[in-house]
């Protein structure tokens, strides 16, 4: 189910079966590196994009068919539907991932990241409401709720990142309040307060630096998340047209796949998006195997 | 009598949420912007008396309040969700009627294969923990949850509807349609394969992961040391106490599918629940809207609560500690 | 891996055809990040049909991980056996699973420590009983039943009827050790490995539960290897002792003779730390200070020599072997035994030079000569 946030204990490809021969894997791998690889390299070409010498994404080729196949009249990609560069449309369908993901890590994860660290600090009556509120949230269809917050508030990419961002709060909650309980308890916090340091002191001194680095490390799962969220919005036809997404481009070549048996069009955004989504797993899967978040604590 | 008194309890909880649930969503769809007003009365939008007489017409004249009473005892009284003016004039509860068996089918179809192979695939995977085997399944089904669904349908269809023609790349059949069972089986063969995908590697890492901790536990040495033979450990002693979370899982499924088949109902033309509520939101009738809302709430809390009464039956810790 | 030929038994040999289990030089390391952990390095025993030997050492001696690998039960690409386990005469060591599983259960079985996570708690106690019967006797579900009901009722569990259609969290923690022996006995195997039965329960009900074992193993004729941190468990209980010390045996002798004729230095500091009712009261209990050593890198002598009161240069050089003492069948490892004139000349060396383990040996107590760490001694739940 990709549409749904994962739950928080679900674990990734690296962790071993107790007793099995360990292999501390220093360092990434090789696929480690071809991952980041990847996303670097469509990092960059987004935020080149508009340098880049590539067609522009929004303009017709008249002089080769519509869905020309990879190759022809000087487009490396082919061009789709509506005689658009695929190319030029797959770099700049990497901006909105890349706006998007940055977008949820920033408020998502602020957010989301401080309900969780009041919630598992304070404990009490401020966890007990504050938790509630969010299992509700984690509980409902998310993709149902997204849709229902871009139908309400418009479909421009503002909008958009900000619905996505608003479901990621739970899941960020989630984990900070785990994060937060598991270092409340220790020592040097305990230490801290009889020396006389106030709530405010030791959240921020003790406390939040703690939960940074774990809470980034799952941000990056939650970033592909978004990311998949975004792409299943454009999908569906509902952010805005003008904007240039790989959702937006597979649900272009529907028809073409289809209809015409042309498959290119659909095929490469739909491969492209799966190698990004990928890569970001994997990478935060690996993170988040450093950091060890005992989930358990929730 | 104890347990009929945590029955009730309960669903009065479930009652209450799916209350507020509606509420809420009555409350976003008075913030729509457009409205219904506007679609109905197209080019004449602008004019305030035809405003006015329609928005009597429809009862939208009312407080807010009202409105949502008038609602919501329809529905509990008469069982009348209303009426979807602005698509096709049918009552909301024959439409969604009739859009809800595609639904229903992809959803148990896909949850039943899912489960038929990601527990057999789980066992095979924790039995031999960090072999190749292990390690093969446990890419597989990372790959499978990295890969957005409707990437995944378009990879489908490229294989099977493309290059091998076995199945349609869209459309559904009826089962009860001329074509009979057959068509409608290859109609949603597709469909189905894709929600299997991603629900099999979500349940194999579940079960995987479960089974691997419980097989560290004590009563499996005990076990193992009276000589029972592999398969009988990991079937009758080692797959029980690690099924909670898979289970739990699953069930929440059944709820979270009604809405989650959209992507996949959207690429292959479906006529379930989830397109039919993309499409009403998108033609701004909320009543159809509200609708949906409505039904997929009451699944929800339905299926939730019929998962906690399975947990007490297959774990009778539960069950005792329940029955106080 | 399971194989579908039928399992293979073990005739039953004639009386007096030799011991029952001979282990050799025994070995069984794991093999981890941090090195190689010599749990087991080097035990040699011999048990006899209807004898019970007593495998006393505190946590990290190496006890458990010995009964189990000697069984068998130690799985995982890590663990690496040597030396000879033979039962009733057939090699043990790189026997094959469908083997080892024949002898599971019919010949030897296990009780472990903990019941409450020994049985499992989903699976009702009945069931737990007649699978063994079923699977290994093949015995049909009625006769398994009334077999179970009987096993219930011979380890002294009342109301068995009731009892065996209930779930592991509703019995009390004797109860449930009960159940487990009877489970472990119910195909009416020839060795019995307990591994420290009595530890998770009630002072109260250990005394029953040892006492079912032993009525138990003479009622079949079976022999037991008890293990346990607790010599008083052993004291009336076992025909013969073995003392183990970071993962070897460092005395061995039929019991009476161990409590008359100690002679290693360790067991007599086990000795003198089980609280005696004839002691004052508020006693300070003796305790061995300092730590049992690292498993990757035993110390190049004795292994005890760090603790031990009567230490001379030549125990953390040279390891000593196992040699015989007077009375035949007792075995011991010391340059310097206890009881000897070279072990008394030693002692008196060391509290000439104020060696701390001496001093407290002598005067009874750790703390003032600052030996503190007292969570070693004795076993704290954890296990070997």
């Amino acid at each position: 189910m990709t549409e749904v946030l994962p739950a928080p204990d679900v674990t990734g490809p690296s962790e071993p079966a107790p007793g099995a021969r360990r292999h501390r894997r220093r360092g990434l791998g090789l696929a480690g590196w071809l991952a980041a690889g990847w996303l670097v390299l469509v990092t960059l070409a987004a935020i080149l994009a508009p340098v880049l010498p590539i067609d522009e994404p929004g303009i017709t080729d008249f002089a080769v068919p519509n869905n020309a196949s990879p190759g022809t009249g000087g487009h490396l990609l082919g061009t789709d539907h509506n005689g658009y560069d695929i190319l030029s449309r797959v770099i700049w369908g990497g901006r909105v991932s890349l706006v998007v993901a940055f977008g949820v890590l920033a408020v998502g994860m602020t957010v989301g990241g401080l309900v969780g660290v009041l919630a598992g600090y304070y404990r009490g009556r401020v966890e007990t409401i504050l938790m509630a509120i969010v299992d509700i949230f984690l509980a409902f269809p998310s993709l149902l709720l997204l849709i229902a917050i871009v139908a309400f508030l418009g479909a421009d990419l503002k909008n958009v990142v900000l619905g996505i961002s608003l479901v990621s709060i739970p899941a960020f909650a989630r984990i900070a309040r785990a994060t937060t309980l598991s270092f409340a308890q220790r020592e040097f916090v305990l230490a801290a307060r009889a020396a006389g340091a106030g709530d405010g002191r030791i959240l921020t001194r003790e406390i939040l630096p703690n939960v940074v680095l774990p809470l980034l490390a799952f941000g990056l799962l939650v970033v592909a998340i978004a990311i998949v969220a975004e792409g299943s919005l454009a999908f569906l036809g509902l952010t805005s047209p003008e904007t240039v997404s790989w959702g937006g481009m597979i649900n272009g070549g529907r028809r073409p796949l289809q209809e015409d048996n042309i498959a290119h069009v659909a095929m490469i955004p739909a491969f492209v998006m799966f190698l990004t989504v990928l890569s970001v797993n994997f990478l935060g899967d690996r993170f988040r195997a450093t950091f060890d978040v005992k989930e358990t604590v929730l | 009598m104890q347990i009929a008194r945590t029955v009730l309890v309960r669903l009065a909880r479930l009652a209450g949420v799916v209350l507020i649930v509606s509420f809420i969503t009555f409350m976003l769809t008075k913030l729509m912007p457009g409205g219904l007003v506007n679609t109905l009365l197209g080019p004449e939008a602008s004019n305030p008396e035809a405003r006015a007489a329609l928005e009597a017409e429809l009862g939208l004249d009312k407080p807010l309040l009202v409105q949502y009473w008038d609602y919501i005892s329809g529905v509990i009284f008469r069982g009348d969700l209303g009426i979807a003016y602005a698509t096709s004039r049918f009552p909301v509860w024959d439409l969604l009627k009739s859009r809800l068996p595609a639904t229903i089918q992809l959803i148990v179809m896909a949850q039943v294969i899912s489960l038929v192979i990601s527990v057999p695939l789980a066992m095979l995977s924790a039995y031999r923990a960090s072999s190749a085997t292990d390690k093969a399944i446990s890419t597989a089904a990372f790959g499978m949850i990295s890969l957005p669904s409707f990437a995944m349908a378009v990879f489908l269809v490229y294989l099977f509807a493309l290059q091998l023609d076995w199945l349609p790349a869209l459309g559904f059949k009826r089962i009860t349609g001329p074509e009979g069972l057959g068509a409608n089986l290859r109609s949603v063969a597709l469909p189905v394969a894709v929600l299997t995908a991603g629900l099999t590697a979500v349940y194999t890492r579940l079960l995987r992961s479960d089974l691997i901790a419980t097989l560290q536990e004590d009563f499996i040495l005990m076990a193992r040391s009276k000589g029972l033979p592999t398969w009988h450990i990991l079937l009758r002693h080692a797959l029980r106490p690690s099924s909670f979370s898979l289970l739990t899982v699953f069930g929440i499924n059944f709820g979270t599918l009604i809405g989650g088949t959209i992507i996949v109902e959207y690429f292959f033309s479906i006529p379930g629940i989830g397109l039919f509520a993309v499409e009403s939101i998108g033609k701004r009738d909320y009543l159809a809207v509200q609708g949906v809302v409505l039904v997929v709430a009451v699944a929800f809390v339905v299926v939730n609560f019929l998962v906690d009464l399975l947990y007490s039956v297959l774990d009778p810790r539960v069950r005792r500690a329940g029955a106080r | 891996m399971t194989s579908r030929a039928a399992p293979r038994r073990i005739s039953a040999p004639p009386p007096d055809a030799g011991p029952l289990l001979v282990v050799e030089d025994f070995r069984t390391h794991f093999d981890t990040p941090a090195g190689r952990v010599r749990a087991v390095d080097g035990v040699s025993l011999t048990l006899d049909r209807g004898r019970t030997l007593g495998i006393v050492g505190e946590s990290g001696s190496g006890k458990t991980v010995l009964s189990r690998s000697i069984m068998g039960l130690l799985t995982g690409g890590n663990v690496i056996r040597s030396g000879s386990v033979r039962y009733q005469g057939q090699e043990l060591i790189d026997a094959s699973p469908s083997t080892l599983r024949s002898l599971w259960g019919t010949e030897m079985a296990m009780v472990f420590q903990d019941p409450m996570t020994s049985l499992n708690p989903v699976m009702k106690i009945g069931q737990q009983i007649t699978e063994g019967l079923r699977l290994h006797l093949r015995l049909p579900k009625a006769e398994a039943r009334a077999q179970a009901l009987q096993l219930l009722e011979s380890v002294g569990i009342p109301d068995p009827k009731r009892r065996i259609e209930q779930y592991p969290h509703e019995l009390s923690g004797g109860m449930r050790q009960r159940v487990t022996i009877a489970i472990a006995l119910a195909c009416g195997p020839h060795l019995l490995f307990a591994d420290e039965p009595t530890t998770a329960l009630d002072v109260t009900v250990q005394a029953q539960i040892l006492n079912l074992l032993q009525q138990q193993q003479h009622e079949r004729h079976m022999a037991m290897i008890l293990v346990t941190h607790d010599l008083g468990v052993v004291a009336g209980r076992t025909d013969e002792i073995a003392v183990m010390y970071a993962g070897q045996i460092v005395e061995r002798a039929p019991t009476r003779t161990l409590f008359a004729n100690v002679r290693m230095p360790y067991t007599e500091a086990l000795l003198k730390s089980i609280p005696k009712l004839d002691q004052p009261s508020h006693t300070r209990l003796q305790i061995i200070g300092g730590r049992p050593p690292d498993l990757i890198n035993p110390p190049a002598g004795c292994r005890f020599a760090p603790r031990c009161p009567y230490a001379q240069p030549k125990c953390h050089e040279e390891p000593p072997p196992l040699v015989e003492a007077e009375t035949p069948g007792h075995e011991y490892r010391c340059w310097f035994p206890v009881g000897t004139e070279a072990g008394r000349d030693a002692l008196e060396a060391n509290l000439a030079q104020h060696v701390p383990a001496a001093e407290a040996a002598v005067r009874g107590d750790s703390h003032a000569a600052g030996l503190v760490d007292a969570q070693v001694d004795l076993d704290t739940a954890g296990g070997s």
